[in-house]
């Protein structure tokens, strides 16, 4: 989508989003609550729930491109996958197992139980990833801030928060026209020369930044910045539609739990 | 096919998937979803101390001069791009850089403890990369033991008059390789082994994760030290900024 900045995509469909007009609070109510909800619940069902119900509300509702939004999915693909390995398989003496292999001085082995927790871990890790997902993929960084605001996280803290977030975009864009230049000189053209050239290009970059800071400060100073940097916040209502969502959610999340609780 | 050779395909065939799913190898950010409820609040809690006294430093700093909330932020950032950016390898895969090691070494660890957290909160929230209830854990093992460690190194160089260069290295390598095994040991105390406990699930976290963040540590290295070298040539009015001085540095 946006060239200059490929890495930062979540920003973009956060703009785009149809839930972009969510009440902020309750929207990250409900994704920081759905997310509880799946660890705590640490349970097959509610996790399958939740994946499935946070997938139809940001890619049904909140009209996410499907591609992208499995696209996305996969970035924390890596590390689910190693883990679960890492949880799945066992070694020792490995007695009672249902697959079993010599390795060096010892031996690997999978149990039924670990089989279990594994797949579980994962599903589980999955399912509290849409759950994050849900707010992530609706809500600018701006009105994520103003919610730490009303969680009366200190001024500091917000300050920088807004800060970086605005420079993270100037650096990467400055990054971008930097790598642009250096690869048309043939910076990028074997390994050495890659590796010189990236850490010449973090070096510049730095030394730019420091220098900008203080640009940037003046800039601020000129337009009133007296130590409290104040921005702009929308109002979005809370409209009965967006409690019926949540009702919904709410209520599939009551029926898993009977069944689980029935089951024993 | 004998039994031997159908275990060698078998072992081959899983080191090619450990390797073919490692072509984004960012830090190791547990995910979100991966720890129960208490480690999430226990590792948290173990952060307070650290990020209160990062607060305090940089309220210092701000009531000092407060032209420095630019140029923290301006830190963050940098710490952020860095980590965002792909290292040029040869192979194709994607790996990232930590930045605990230069970050600790340019800003200092107290300063490390607030941006780090504030970093890991955007890594979660813009590229999904962790999440807001491991936001603890995570911090623990990369802003603030990673960070330490280096700091110390790096210290601990200059006074023993060690190579300089070399102390950035180490610094930036073992700072990368101590956030590696906290990790693991976080993921081993939440996913014990039946048999050995934590200290089998600790290996196997280790030696899951060894192929890409062992080559990461060194590449790490090599590249704080390539910036170090670009910063002393270029820009030493700049580090002396940040309160900085290179200047020992052959």
């Amino acid at each position: 989508m946006h060239r200059n900045h490929e890495q930062i995509t979540t920003d973009c469909y956060s703009y785009l989003s149809a839930l972009g007009e969510w009440n902020t609070v309750y929207k990250v109510v409900f994704s920081v609550g759905a997310l509880v909800t799946v660890i705590a619940a640490d349970s097959v069902g509610i996790s399958a729930v939740t994946l499935f119900f946070m997938m139809f509300l940001s890619v049904g509702v909140g009209k996410i491109p499907g591609r992208d939004y499995f696209r996305l999915m996969k970035v924390p693909a890596a590390f689910i996958l190693l883990g679960g390995a890492a949880i799945v398989v066992q070694f020792g003496s490995g007695d009672g197992s249902l697959f079993r292999t010599g390795f060096f001085w010892t031996n690997l082995f999978i149990t039924e139980s670990s089989l279990s927790l594994g797949l579980h871990v994962t599903l589980k890790a999955f399912s509290a990833v849409s759950a994050l997902f849900l707010m992530t993929l609706s809500t600018p960084m701006g009105e994520i801030i103003s919610v730490f605001r009303k969680i009366r996280v200190p001024v500091l803290i917000l300050e920088l928060m807004h800060l970086i977030y605005r420079y993270i975009f100037i650096l990467s864009e400055t990054n971008q026209r930097q790598k642009d230049a250096a690869g048309s000189r043939l910076g990028y053209c074997d390994l050495t020369t890659s590796l010189r050239t990236f850490s010449g290009e973090l070096a510049n970059l730095l030394i730019m930044s420091m220098k900008k800071a203080e640009t940037y400060y003046d800039a601020m100073e000129a337009r009133g910045y007296e130590g409290n940097a104040l921005f702009w916040e929308e109002k979005r209502p809370l409209t009965a539609k967006q409690l019926l969502y949540g009702g919904l959610y709410l209520a599939i999340l009551a029926g898993a739990f009977c069944l689980v609780w029935r089951r024993g | 096919m004998t039994t031997k050779q159908k275990k060698l395909i078998g072992s081959v065939a899983a080191l090619s998937v450990v390797l073919g799913v490692t072509p984004n190898a960012y830090a190791m950010h547990i995910m979100e979803g991966y720890l129960a409820p208490q480690y999430c609040i226990a590792w948290g809690v173990l952060c307070i101390p650290f990020l209160v006294t990062g607060y305090l430093s940089i309220n210092k700093k701000l009531k000092e001069n407060r032209k420095n909330i630019t140029l923290l932020a301006m830190a963050g950032a940098f710490i952020f791009v860095i980590s965002s950016l792909k290292i040029p390898s040869v192979t194709g895969s994607c790996s990232h850089m930590t930045g605990t090691g230069l970050g600790a070494i340019l800003f200092g660890p107290s300063a490390v403890s607030i941006l780090g957290i504030i970093v890991l909160l955007f890594q979660a929230i813009l590229l999904a990369h962790g999440g807001l209830t491991t936001l603890g854990a995570n911090t623990f093992s990369m802003a603030i033991a990673g960070p330490l460690l280096s700091y110390g190194i790096f210290r601990l160089c200059k006074k023993l008059n060690i190579n300089q260069y070399f102390g950035i290295f180490l610094a930036a390598f073992l700072g990368d390789l101590f956030t590696y095994c906290v990790t693991s040991v976080q993921l081993a105390i939440a996913y014990p082994s039946a048999q050995g406990g934590i200290m089998a699930s600790a290996v196997k976290f280790l030696g899951v994760f060894a192929p890409t963040q062992l080559p990461l540590a060194v590449l790490e290295g090599i590249l704080t030290v390539l910036i170090m070298i670009a910063l002393k040539t270029y820009a030493d009015p700049e580090l002396k900024m940040l309160k900085l001085d290179l200047g020992e540095i052959k």
